[in-house]
């Protein structure tokens, strides 16, 4: 369980993106409540949370804050030896795909798991695929990973 | 239960069974499901929802300002470059 100070950390501005309402109270509320279970369940997990910015104009709130357009869960289980990341579009109608840790790296330039060994975060973990409620669906990740990312932020 | 003061900050936040409560300056959000059941933590979630329902009245009522409508239109999103591009 997180301590005090962490727990106090969760809520610098430093650490937080807006999100939009869909996307927050919607499948991402669910990433969150499968994170949870599978910490439950195997005891540890390490999770890495960030935004990814892409596109040729953002968003800006109150000309201060970057609407990032989408944020991204890196996932990774000891007990059960793998990773992955979940990365979902931070829109109206949000939509969320699994990929292999890598992804990440390659796409937003961020290594979630520094100390982890290369093969482990090339093969993406079966994690769970929470069905929105609301809206948004999580599509199997079956073509190339790195087309499939860069397709689903729009960046090609 | 954490204390939450209802429009008091924006980063306060705390669940109730399956339930979040996100505080914020404009606005008070609930999301997610709670099942009020017929037993000892039934009773214990239905007072901690009567407990933040009745300060979020009670923060609301206090006030002298209170615009007619709604606070989210106020402040549209601007779209701008993204210098990350």
């Amino acid at each position: 369980m997180p301590d005090e100070a962490a727990q106090q950390e969760r809520f610098s501005l430093a650490n937080i993106v807006p999100q939009t309402p869909e996307l927050n109270r919607g499948i991402w509320e669910r990433i969150e409540t499968t994170a949870r279970e599978m910490a439950q369940r195997d005891g540890e997990i390490y999770i890495v949370t960030g935004p990814a910015y892409h596109g040729q104009d953002l968003q800006s709130l109150q000309g201060r804050v970057l609407v990032p357009t989408s944020t991204w869960k890196a996932i990774y289980d000891p007990r059960a030896g793998a990773a992955g990341a979940y990365v979902c579009k931070n829109f109206k109608t949000p939509t969320c795909v699994v990929l292999p840790v890598s992804a990440i790296t390659e796409v937003v330039g961020v290594d979630p798991f520094p100390a982890l060994p290369a093969n482990l975060k090339e093969t993406a973990m079966a994690l769970p695929l929470p069905q929105s409620r609301h809206r948004g669906h999580v599509p199997p990740a079956s073509q190339g990973w790195l087309e499939l990312l860069l397709n689903f932020l729009g960046v090609r | 239960m954490t204390k939450l003061a209802p429009f008091a900050d924006d980063s306060a936040s705390l669940t109730i069974g399956g339930l979040t409560v996100e505080n914020g300056t404009e606005k008070l959000v609930f999301y997610g499901n709670l099942d009020i059941t017929r037993d000892k933590p039934g009773l214990d979630h239905a007072k901690q929802l009567i407990t933040i329902m009745q300060a979020a009245v009670q923060a609301l009522g206090s006030m002298q300002d209170l615009p007619e409508k709604d606070a989210e239109q106020r402040e549209a999103p601007k779209m701008v470059k993204n210098p990350f591009a």
